[in-house]
């Protein structure tokens, strides 16, 4: 098979043996890619600098067949995103979505939509001098949406009723998946009780560029909110908890007993 | 060929070794094969030796034989700085450099979220103890320049400094003997932004 070449995200990279790597990357037209680097621990020509964890590259490589790896010749720097290495609380939020994409995205079934909100996130992450305090939940909740777990949030999940009109009674069930109206709010187990404003956000996240939505403003309710959706509908979804979400809550607890905490969320 | 029992166990045994193939290893027993008895004994003892006498030191958890390594025994090393690794290996490179006379403090790896490796899984809480004694006064950290080691260096630099102990990062560039023309970007970028006056 000839070689190919796209443009992709390191997700992650582990040494196999002495001098190679194991590298997982989010490309952009051939879905997620493990393949093996040849010589990258030791290589400063072709592997130099580039197979950090959420490194933007060109990717130079020989796809698998199978469950095999793929060879991965060499890859090219496109963008090398600083903040994970200068702001603990960037570390943390870089290493959360780009686990999330890696659990939540089987090989290469993948479309452009994960890669783009991934690097949507990561620049974001970058550029941002103070992050939206709804940035987790929101880029959870579009790639939900883009592995096709998005949330109803129009319709009565059990009696398929227009639910737009309904101001100050929305309900969410995530075991149905969306909002429930008044008259049904007890179909759906348990419920999570949401603000107008945290419904027009569920709505803004379908037609809002990820760039856009993932840098919006919104009240601390509304984050809090959306977040208690998105965690309810992983949980339904993840088949453990993700490895970063530890670090992230030892992260909080740390920023609170120190005075020069991280901004953002 | 057929290998007897004792020969194919050693090559199969030597071949686990990192950077060796089959035919090396071949080549290394028929090497221990055909030496002295003596060398061969002292081989063996060596190998058997590192395995059973090697500890971490209690204080720096640097490789040790006893409950302390030779930096932490030794009193000509100061006791006012304190340079922190990532793994002993770093610490040997570090020693080989043969500039530094402080002591050492080995994390036993980074902050690595996407392995579920936190704070609390390193040597940060002994590090901790070590520095709220009192007499170091300045603590370098030379973790690698990947990402994780510059997370785990900004995370000890947070709590550090608040004890008003002074934290310094070792410098980041171009190696020694090196060529700016073929220096890649991201180092040469670094090596611009941790420019010194002269």
């Amino acid at each position: 098979m000839i070689e190919k070449r796209t443009a992709a995200v390191v997700l992650r990279a582990r040494p196999y043996g002495e001098s190679d790597k194991i590298v997982t990357l989010l490309t952009r037209d051939w879905g997620k890619v493990t393949g093996i680097a040849k010589g990258a621990k030791r290589s400063q020509r072709r592997f130099v600098n580039v197979l950090d964890s959420f490194t933007h590259v060109q990717l130079y490589f020989r796809p698998s067949r199978g469950d095999d790896l793929a060879f991965i010749f060499r890859c090219d720097l496109i963008r090398n995103f600083r903040a994970p290495g200068q702001d603990l609380r960037r570390y943390a939020f870089a290493s959360y979505i780009t686990e999330l994409i890696d659990v939540m995205i089987a090989g290469r079934e993948a479309g452009t939509e994960a890669y783009t909100l991934l690097l949507a996130g990561l620049t974001t992450l970058e550029e941002q001098s103070v992050l939206s305090t709804i940035f987790l939940p929101a880029f959870t909740l579009l790639l939900l949406s883009s592995t096709g777990y998005q949330p109803n949030v129009t319709e009565c999940q059990h009696c398929g009723v227009f639910i737009g009109a309904n101001k100050g009674a929305s309900v969410f069930s995530p075991s149905r998946g969306g909002l429930l109206c008044p008259r049904c709010h007890d179909h759906g187990g348990m419920t999570i009780h949401l603000s107008d404003d945290t419904v027009q956000a569920l709505t803004a996240s379908r037609t809002t560029p990820p760039e856009d939505f993932l840098r919006i403003a919104t009240s601390l309710r509304t984050a809090r909110e959306t977040r208690a959706v998105v965690t309810s509908l992983l949980s339904r979804h993840l088949t453990r908890p993700l490895k970063s979400q530890a670090f992230l809550e030892q992260l909080e607890a740390f920023s609170d007993s120190h005075v020069d905490g991280p901004q953002g969320e | 060929m057929q290998l007897t029992p004792a020969l194919a166990r050693l090559v199969e045994a030597l071949g686990k070794l990192p950077g060796i193939g089959e035919k090396t290893a071949f080549r290394l027993a028929l090497f221990i094969l055909g030496a002295e008895r003596e060398y061969v004994e002292n081989l063996a003892e060596a190998i058997w030796a590192v395995k059973a006498e090697t500890t971490h030191c209690q204080q720096c958890f640097g490789l040790a034989e006893g409950d302390l390594c030779p930096v932490c025994r030794d009193p000509k090393r100061s006791e006012e700085s304190l340079c922190v690794v990532e793994e002993p290996a770093d610490l040997l490179a570090v020693e080989r450099a043969r500039d530094y006379h402080g002591r050492y403090h080995v994390l036993q790896g980074v902050l690595a979220p996407l392995d579920g490796i936190g704070p609390d899984q390193l040597k940060i809480a002994p590090l901790m103890e070590r520095l709220r004694q009192g007499k170091i006064r300045e603590v370098i950290i030379a973790t690698n320049p990947t990402v994780e080691g510059e997370a785990t260096a900004l995370y000890l630099a947070k709590i550090i400094k608040p004890l008003g102990i002074r934290v310094s990062r070792i410098a980041h560039g171009i190696p020694m003997g090196g060529d700016v023309e073929y220096i890649d970007s991201v180092t040469l970028s670094r090596a611009i932004e941790g420019r010194r006056e002269m």
